[in-house]
């Protein structure tokens, strides 16, 4: 049996990836995600640093790591990312949806967005107009 | 069917009960007789489907109430907004939907078994006409055939007569040439031969194409034959006519082909125009 003289699996320089992004490590920002299918989205943020108390708040003194929030509320980071990098937002956004959430937590609990881990019925969620 | 019992003859001046020995049976009495209609009562069910289902008449109402107030959108927002409508309405018309098939389905049920009913008996009805048919056809190609070989023996008997009446004829002229070439004139003036040449035989009338024959039964039944057309296309849709080819449900069948290729991905086909627009399009997350 011969070889062919052509190496048809030369190394060849990687071609730019000019979409997406890399799963594999986190991107600190914030991106609007759904914690449930039909659900109402949240604002998610990812960043590294230090940890926070879970009860109190306050920041520990422990090493940094890779961590994310829906709604300003503590979640695991695998359970938000990859999954929410394709839908990035604007700290603004964020913003919006977390005090949103807040509100209808107060005033409203039978809305959508008072529980994000509940899908939307839209036969009993106000009309929007 | 469970049916009221007569009363008993305790009194014998009272008339006796309907339904009881000796009277009429009233067909109503009997439980469930006092239902309504079943084109009434799958709307009942229908409506009962739609209130069993929690809050989609109040949304429904909701909504009819909504119909021709839709606001103009003017910026994102309200395009969000009209779009989580469009969901909603959508989210609605699937329920009720879901409450048409539940109410439907016991009478689509209802109807598959009777449907099956028939079919047992009318493919067997079908299976008994489809056997006497052949029976029939069987007779009537042997008739052909009988027919067909009593025309060839009656052409061959024919060409039998006409080919021992030209050999006598040519007998008949040797001898006339032999008789003549013993002193007579062996060439007739032409009066004469003109006298001796018989008129042509007119001509045989045509006779009209025979009904074709019927049979009749003793219950009213006529057996008989009828003219089926078929046809074949043997050079190829191109060699068509155009008054074929433009033809409304032709060139319908074409645009339904033209689309599942184009919703396939061919973007080029000979002879077409293809473009794209773009639609409204309401996405549910």
């Amino acid at each position: 049996m011969t070889r062919a003289a052509l190496r048809y699996a030369a190394p060849q320089p990687a071609k730019p990836m000019s979409v997406g992004f890399d799963a594999a490590t986190p991107t600190p920002g914030f991106y609007r995600y759904r914690l449930v299918r039909g659900g109402h989205p949240v604002g998610v943020r990812i960043f590294y640093g230090a940890p926070r108390d879970p009860v109190t708040g306050e920041e520990m003194d422990r090493s940094w790591r890779w961590q994310a929030t829906a709604n300003n509320a503590p979640i695991d980071l695998e359970r938000v990312w990859p999954m929410c990098g394709r839908e990035p937002i604007d700290e603004a956004e964020h913003d919006y949806l977390a005090a949103r959430q807040a509100w209808a937590a107060q005033h409203a609990p039978d809305a959508p967005e008072a529980d994000p881990r509940r899908p939307i019925d839209l036969l009993s969620c106000a009309l929007p107009i | 069917m469970t049916r009221i019992a007569p009363a008993r003859a305790v009194f014998p001046d009272v008339p006796p009960m309907p339904g009881a020995a000796g009277e009429a049976e009233n067909p109503r009495v009997h439980i469930g007789a006092n239902a309504p209609p079943l084109d009434q009562q799958i709307v009942i069910e229908f409506d009962a489907a739609i209130d069993a289902t929690p809050n989609l008449r109040a949304r429904l109402d909701q909504l009819v109430a909504r119909v021709g107030k839709v606001p103009a959108c003017t910026n994102d927002d309200d395009v969000g907004k009209v779009g989580d409508l469009v969901r909603i309405a959508v989210a609605a018309r699937k329920a009720v939907e879901a409450a048409h098939q539940k109410a439907k389905e016991p009478y689509l049920a209802a109807t598959r078994a009777v449907d099956g009913a028939r079919r047992a008996i009318v493919d067997t009805l079908d299976d008994l006409k489809r056997e006497a048919e052949a029976s029939i056809g069987a007779w009537q190609a042997e008739i052909r055939r009988r027919e067909q070989e009593e025309a060839k023996r009656i052409a061959a008997e024919q060409a039998r007569l006409a080919r021992e009446a030209a050999e006598r004829d040519a007998a008949a002229r040797a001898a006339e040439a032999e008789q003549n070439a013993d002193g007579a004139d062996p060439c007739p003036s032409d009066r004469e031969a003109v006298a001796l040449t018989p008129p042509p035989p007119p001509p045989e009338p045509v006779a009209a194409p025979a009904p074709p024959p019927v049979v009749r039964g003793d219950l009213g039944s006529r057996v008989g034959t009828r003219k089926v057309w078929k046809h074949e296309i043997v050079k190829g849709v191109r060699g068509l006519p155009n008054e074929i080819l433009t033809n409304e449900r032709v060139v319908a069948a074409i645009n339904a082909v033209i689309a599942q290729q184009v919703n396939g991905g061919v973007r080029t086909i000979k002879g077409v125009k293809i473009w794209s627009e773009d639609v409204v399009s309401v996405r549910g997350s």
